[in-house]
């Protein structure tokens, strides 16, 4: 049996016109009375908003005491006079139907007015709820932002500390060359020493460059991030980039007599989506990186702990069906253990580390992850101290 | 189930008019004229177009006085039901007073059912929509039972 609708009835749930079969719409079928549900429609425009028994049903009961009663006094009246008095039929009747009519005119309306209180009862104590809902929500959210603003506030401070150091230390290299310069020190020396020192402060000139560009590029990786956008993402051939890093390279690796050995693949390695310009950073950033770590048997100016064993880093890559597998690995002077965890963090140097080179930025493994991460790609670590680091950068194939 | 919009006011109407016509028979004490309303009122079982009470009302407040009133859908099988269910009751009265058999008892019947009319038009409440649902639920239960057996 289809629903009936109401065409021309209001609905003080929804609108006019409503289909809905919701308590209190037009269509609303009360299931706990059996009229209603059999007829799968409500019998009178009251029914509506009514959820009670038939048996409960208050014009069934005035009904039916209305037919008793009128059948009693009929019955009584013919008793009494042996014929049913025409006055006592008219009184009963109008009695009975105009009574009648205003207990359902103002039962229909005050049954109206009581749903539409508890209507808006519910509508209040729902609002309320979800007041209150709210506003826990915004709270929560206001802390979780105060904890964020704190964490950038602290990370401005250590930002600041270890920028103002770092900078402080390559700076006041040439600082001092430049002074010893100005006030004729410099006249004094054998041109041998010059060299070293004018040597020395291009050196601290380039690592002041390589740190401002550090730092400029970890702020733009911080705030703005990286993701990789399908549409306008190059096509890239990974051999091409480890090519040109390792070229960059070369020089710096020959002066530290550190060799480099690229194990290529087989087989051509498939295409990846990226950007050129990011990855190519983080291949020889990474490179870099085990060249800087890996002590050399030379004794020139860039050397630091020198040692008598061959410096050596070794770069392999893979490819599976999903992955290529990029890995950079030095017998250098590895990692301790319990300093792993932290070391793709922002400013985060091993502490064997900061022995060895006393101003380096601890971006540069934070910028490779950066980008490795923006690239949908993982980078893991595995090292042993005094014994080598490998770094292993996944990077997903085009499909 | 076939539906039909109809006017609800009309019905109420039909309904009032067909408890008056039934007093006046009963104030008449003319049982014939009791037949005539029952016929007229059984009539309105074919079609509701043929309840006359019914179309009066209709033809007198669209066309003469044009104002716009509730429609409500209502399935035919109720309306038919209802009206025949009340030719039927007041059949009963009429055929106990043509006998002579219960003669006052026939007419306090055709009484109590033109009070039945009056309480379906003003209280809103119509004992033969309810017999109506009764006896659907009777069906549906049997309809139930049947392919048990």
């Amino acid at each position: 049996m289809k629903p009936l609708t109401n065409n021309n009835s209001n609905c003080i749930n929804c609108s006019e016109n409503c289909s809905s079969n919701k308590l209190g719409c037009p269509n609303y079928v009360n299931k706990n009375c059996f009229t209603a549900r059999t007829l799968n429609a409500p019998p009178s425009k009251r029914c509506q908003y009514c959820t009670s028994k038939f048996n409960q049903c208050l014009f069934f009961q005035y009904l039916v005491i209305t037919i008793l009663l009128v059948s009693i006094l009929l019955i009584i009246s013919l008793i009494i006079d042996g014929e049913i008095l025409k006055s006592v039929i008219i009184t009963i009747f109008v009695f009975a139907t105009v009574y009648g009519y205003f207990f359902n005119k103002s039962t229909e309306k005050i049954i109206e007015s009581s749903f539409s209180e508890k209507k808006a009862k519910e509508a209040l104590e729902e609002l309320t709820e979800k007041l209150e809902d709210k506003v826990e929500e915004q709270t929560r959210s206001l802390k979780k932002k105060n904890l964020h603003l704190e964490k950038l506030l602290k990370m401005r401070s250590e930002f600041l500390d270890v920028a103002s150091h770092q900078l402080r230390t390559p700076v006041s290299v040439i600082k001092n060359t430049m002074e010893m310069m100005n006030e004729g020190d410099f006249d004094k020396i054998s041109s041998k020493e010059k060299k070293i020192y004018i040597n020395n402060a291009f050196e601290k000139s380039k690592k002041l460059q390589q740190i401002i560009s550090d730092i400029l590029v970890t702020s733009e990786l911080d705030t703005v991030g990286l993701a990789i956008n399908k549409k306008d993402a190059q096509e890239i051939q990974l051999e091409n980039l480890i090519k040109k890093a390792i070229t960059e390279i070369k020089f710096e690796a020959e002066k530290r007599q550190t060799i480099i050995e690229w194990k290529k693949p087989k087989q051509k390695l498939p295409i990846i989506l990226g950007y050129e310009q990011y990855l190519s950073q983080a291949i020889f950033n990474l490179i870099d990186n085990a060249l800087k770590y890996t002590p050399s048997i030379g004794t020139t100016p860039e050397t630091r702990d020198v040692r008598t064993k061959q410096g050596k880093i070794k770069i392999e890559t893979k490819s599976d069906n999903k992955y290529i597998s990029f890995t950079v690995s030095d017998n250098g002077i590895g990692i301790p253990q319990k300093e792993l965890k932290k070391m793709f963090k922002k400013f985060s140097r091993a502490s064997n580390a900061k022995n060895m080179y006393t101003d380096g930025s601890g971006l540069e493994l934070f910028i490779i992850k950066k980008i490795i991460d923006g690239h949908h790609g993982k980078i893991t670590v595995e090292s042993k101290l005094n014994k080598g680091t490998k770094f292993t950068i996944f990077l997903p194939i085009k499909k | 189930m076939p539906q039909c919009s109809i006017y609800d006011k009309s019905l109420r109407f039909s309904r009032a008019l067909y408890g008056i016509l039934i007093i006046i028979g009963f104030f008449t004490k003319n049982p014939w004229y009791v037949l005539a309303v029952i016929i007229m009122l059984a009539l309105g079982t074919i079609n509701i177009k043929l309840n006359i009470p019914y179309q009066i009302h209709v033809f007198f407040v669209k066309k003469i006085l044009k104002k716009q009133t509730l429609i409500i859908q209502k399935e035919s099988t109720e309306l038919n039901f209802v009206s025949g269910m009340t030719a039927i009751l007041l059949l009963l009265g009429f055929l106990a007073v043509y006998f002579n058999k219960f003669t006052t008892l026939g007419w306090i019947w055709l009484l109590i059912m033109s009070l039945l009319l009056f309480l379906a038009c003003f209280a809103g409440f119509c004992v033969a929509t309810l017999s109506y649902a009764l006896f659907v639920k009777l069906l549906k239960k049997q309809k139930n039972e049947t392919p048990n057996k």
